[in-house]
C-alpha cells in the first residue's frame, strides 16, 4: 500500500533548520545513559583507561554506523519514505528490506512503553527536590539514627527506601490506584505523572516534525546542557573534588586486558549514539536530498559525546565519591540515579535547587529520546496506510498504552522493564544494526553508500571508511553482540522458565543456608579464607539454563561438596536442615514467586516477538511487493512547511 | 555534612588524580571539546548546500535491480 504518484506529489514534512535537526538527532541520543550509565560503566571498567577502547569503538562503530544512517535515511526521504520499513523497502526492493525495517519500527515503540515510566520517575524527582518534599525523606533518616547525627548509610538507605516506594519498585500495582480502608481512592502522585509524559509526548508529536519535535528539542537541548553546566561548574568547585575526580579519571591500565572492558566500551558507544535501530534514519528522512549529513551526524554526535564525558563523566561520580565514599559511587543506573543523586544533593551545599535542576534537565533529555522513539510509526502509519496525523498519534498512543500498562503494572523490581529491555532494547537493537551494516556495506555497496553519503557534504568521509564499513564495523558489531549474548543470554533464558527460575530460588536458600552454617561452623578467619572456594561452590551450584534440572542429583552434588570442605577442615557441619521437609516449606514462597515473575519475563517475551511478527507482516504488505517503489517518487518536487 | 565530609577523605585512598588521570581527563575532555566546537564552528559556518557537491547529483543503484534476494 506505498502512495500512489499522485500522493507522493503532496508537500511533505521537512526540518526547519539544520541546527533543528542535529539537535533532534542529538536530543534522540542524549539520556539518563548518559549522565547515569556511562560513569557508572567507565568507573567499573578502568576509570581513566576506559576511554581508550571507548574512543576506539567511536571511531569504528559509532561513527560509520551514525553516517550509514543519516545516508540511508535521506536516501529513503528521496522517495517519500519516512518510516524504516518503508526506507528499506525503497533502498531494497523485496520483502527483506520491510522485513528487516520493522525492526526500526517496533524497537522504539517498545522502548517508549517503558521509559516513559522513566520519565515520569526523573518528573517526580524534580517536582519533589524543587518544592522541598525531598527532605522530608532524609528528615526520617536523621531521627532514626543515634543521637540524630546522620550518616551516609542512613541517608542512602532513606533514598533507596524512597526509590522503591514511589517508582513502584516494592510491590506489583503500587502506582496505580488503589482503595484503601477507610480512606477511599487513593492515586499516588507518579500516576498522574505518567499521564502527563504520555500527554506532553504525544501532544508534541501530533505538531508534526518542524512545529513539534523541533520545536521542542531547540529549547530542551540548550536548556539540558546549561542545567547540566551549572551542575558541572558547582561539583568542580567543592573542596576536595580532585579526588573525586581521581577516582573516577585515574587509569588501571590492566583492566584493558580484560576483554569484558571492550565489550563494554563497545555497547556503551552503541547504545548511547542511539544508533542502528530507526530513530536517526526516520529524522535523516525528513532532509531535502541535497542537505548535508556528513557534518550534521559528526555534530549530532559530537553533542552526544560532550554530555556524556564533558557533563556525565565529571559530576555524578565525583561527587559521589566525595560526600558518600567509593562503595556508593559505583552502580548501575537506577541505583546512581534515584539513589546516590537524591544523597549527594542531600549533602551538597544548595542541594534542593541543584536537585532539581538535575532531574529536570533528565527530563528534558528523556522526553526528546521518548519523542524520536514515536515518530518511525507515525511515520509508518501515514506513508504506509495513508493515515492522517491526528489518526495515526491516536491508534499509536493506544497501542503504547496497551504495552506501558502492564509493564507499569509489574513493577516490582522493575521485572517487565528489565525483560522488555533486554530483548528489544539490547537484542533487537544489536540485529537491527548488524542487518543495518550488511545493508549499507554489501546490498547497497560501502562505496556507493559513501558516494551517496558525501553528496551535500561539508567535508568528505575519510577515504578508509568504505572498508571500515565493510569489513571491520560488521565484524567488530557481531564480536561484541556475539559477547553481550554468551554473558547474558544464559541468565535470561533461565528467567523466562519458571521450572528453571522455581529450582533456582531453592537451589539460592540452599546454598545461601549452607555458607551461613559453614561460616558459623569454622568461625570469620576462617570463612575468610576459605571464601574463593565458597564462590566456585555458589557458581556450580545454581543452575544455568543447560544443567541438569533433577533435584535430588543436585542435593547429592552438594551434599557431598558441602561434605568434602567440612573434612578437610576437620569441622562438625550437619547439613540434614537444607533437605528436610521444614526447609522445602519454608522456601515454597520463594520457589511461587519465581515461578511466577518467570511467567512475567516470558510473557513479556512473546508479546514482543509476537508484535514483532505482526508489524513485520504490516510492513510487508504496505512496501514489500516488487515494484512498489514508484521511481517517479524520487524526482518529486519536495515543498516545505511554512 | 562536614562530619560526614571528612569521613569520605579519611577513608579512601585516593589522593587525588595522578598523572595518567589528568592526562586521560584533559585528552579526552579536549578531543570531545576540540571536536564539538569543530562541528559547530562548521555548522554556523556552512555556505549554502549547493557548493558541497562531492559525487554525482544522481546515484545509479541499478545493482538493486540484480539484488537475488
Amino acid at each position: 500500500m506505498a502512495r500512489s504518484s499522485s500522493q507522493a506529489e503532496a508537500p511533505r514534512e521537512r526540518w526547519g533548520s539544520k541546527l533543528g535537526v542535529v539537535l533532534a538527532v542529538a536530543g534522540s541520543a542524549v539520556g539518563l545513559g548518559n549522565f547515569l550509565r556511562f560513569p557508572g560503566t567507565a568507573v567499573n571498567n578502568g576509570g581513566g583507561a576506559f576511554m581508550l577502547p571507548y574512543l576506539i569503538s567511536f571511531l569504528i562503530l559509532g561513527i560509520p554506523i551514525c553516517w550509514a544512517e543519516w545516508t540511508l535515511g535521506r536516501l529513503g526521504g528521496r522517495f517519500n519514505r519516512n518510516s524504516p520499513p518503508g526506507i528499506y523497502g525503497a533502498i531494497w526492493p523485496s520483502r527483506m528490506g520491510p522485513a528487516l525495517g520493522s525492526l526500526g519500527l517496533v524497537i522504539p515503540v517498545i522502548i517508549f512503553m517503558y521509559y516513559v515510566f522513566l520519565e515520569a520517575w526523573c518528573l517526580q524527582y524534580a517536582i519533589e527536590f524543587f518544592s522541598g518534599s525531598f527532605s522530608e525523606v532524609f528528615r526520617e533518616a536523621t531521627a532514626q539514627t543515634a543521637a540524630g547525627q546522620e550518616t551516609v548509610d542512613a541517608v542512602v538507605a532513606s533514598a533507596g527506601a524512597h526509590f522503591e516506594s514511589i517508582c513502584g519498585l516494592s510491590a506489583d500495582g503500587s502506582v496505580f490506584p488503589s482503595v484503601v480502608d477507610g480512606a477511599g481512592l487513593t492515586v499516588p502522585m507518579m500516576f498522574y505523572l505518567v499521564i502527563i509524559c504520555y500527554a506532553v509526548n504525544f501532544l508534541l508529536i501530533s505538531r508534526g516534525v518542524s512545529k513539534g519535535i523541533e520545536f521542542f528539542c531547540k529549547i530542551a537541548m540548550p536548556a539540558l546542557i546549561v542545567c547540566a553546566l551549572i551542575i558541572l561548574v558547582r561539583v568542580l568547585t567543592l573542596d576536595g573534588i580532585e579526588r573525586g575526580l581521581g577516582f573516577m579519571w585515574n587509569p588501571h591500565w590492566e583492566s584493558l586486558k580484560n576483554p569484558d572492558v571492550w565489550v563494554a566500551a563497545a555497547g556503551q558507544i552503541f547504545f548511547s549514539l542511539s544508533i542502528g535501530f530507526g530513530l536517526i534514519l526516520t529524522y535523516a528522512s525528513y532532509l531535502d536530498e541535497r542537505e548535508d549529513v556528513v557534518l550534521s551526524g559528526l555534530t549530532a554526535a559530537s553533542m552526544n559525546e560532550f554530555c556524556e564525558v564533558i557533563l556525565g563523566g565529571m559530576i555524578v561520580v565525583p561527587a559521589a565519591f566525595l560526600f558518600l565514599g567509593a562503595s556508593n559511587a559505583t552502580g548501575g543506573t537506577f541505583g546512581l540515579g534515584f539513589i546516590t543523586v537524591p544523597s549527594i544533593m542531600h549533602f551538597m551545599p544548595g542541594g534542593q535547587l541543584f536537585g532539581g535542576l538535575w532531574f529536570g534537565l533528565l527530563w528534558l533529555g528523556a522526553v526528546t529520546s521518548s519523542l524520536s522513539m514515536l515518530q518511525p510509526a507515525i511515520a509508518f502509519l501515514e506513508n504506509g496506510y495513508g493515515m492522517s496525523r491526528k489518526r495515526s498519534v491516536a491508534v499509536l498512543c493506544t497501542i503504547c498504552l496497551c504495552g506501558s500498562l502492564p509493564i507499569i503494572w509489574f513493577s516490582r523490581n522493575v521485572l517487565a522493564l528489565d525483560h522488555a529491555d533486554f530483548w528489544a532494547g539490547t537484542f533487537l537493537i544489536y540485529l537491527a544494526a548488524t542487518g543495518q551494516v550488511i545493508v549499507f556495506g554489501w546490498v547497497i555497496g560501502a562505496e556507493k553508500g559513501f558516494a551517496e553519503t558525501n553528496r551535500g557534504g561539508d567535508f568528505a568521509v575519510p577515504r578508509f571508511f568504505p572498508f571500515l564499513i565493510r569489513y571491520v564495523t560488521p565484524t567488530f558489531l557481531i564480536v561484541i553482540f556475539g559477547a553481550w549474548l554468551y554473558q547474558s543470554a544464559p541468565d535470561y533464558l533461565r528467567r523466562m522458565s519458571p521450572l528453571h527460575s522455581g529450582l533456582h530460588a531453592v537451589r539460592t536458600q540452599q546454598v545461601d543456608t549452607a555458607l551461613g552454617g559453614l561460616v558459623e561452623a569454622l568461625g570469620p578467619k576462617a570463612a575468610a579464607e576459605l571464601q574463593p572456594e565458597m564462590e566456585l561452590l555458589r557458581e556450580d551450584a545454581l543452575p544455568r539454563f543447560w544443567m541438569v534440572l533433577d533435584q535430588q542429583d543436585w542435593e547429592q552434588r552438594l551434599k557431598g561438596r558441602l561434605g568434602e570442605i567440612a573434612r578437610t577442615r576437620s569441622v562438625d557441619f550437619d547439613t540434614a536442615l537444607l533437605w528436610d521437609g521444614a526447609f522445602r516449606d519454608s522456601v515454597a514462597d520463594d520457589r511461587v514467586q519465581a515461578e511466577e515473575d518467570a511467567a512475567i519475563g516470558l510473557g513479556v517475551f512473546l508479546s514482543i516477538m509476537g508484535f514483532l511478527l505482526l508489524v513485520m507482516g504490516l510492513s510487508v504488505f504496505a512496501y514489500g511487493r516488487k515494484g512498489s517503489r514508484n521511481r517517479d517518487e524520487a524526482r518529486t518536487t519536495v515543498v516545505g512547511f511554512s | 555534612m562536614d562530619l560526614v565530609f571528612l569521613h569520605c577523605i579519611a577513608n579512601t585512598d585516593i589522593q587525588g588524580l595522578s598523572v595518567g588521570g589528568w592526562t586521560m581527563m584533559l585528552t579526552s575532555v579536549g578531543v570531545v571539546l576540540g571536536l564539538s566546537m569543530f562541528c559547530l564552528y562548521r555548522m554556523f559556518r556552512g555556505a549554502e548546500p549547493s557548493q558541497h557537491h562531492h559525487a554525482p547529483l544522481e546515484i545509479d543503484t541499478r545493482d538493486l535491480d540484480n539484488s537475488p534476494l
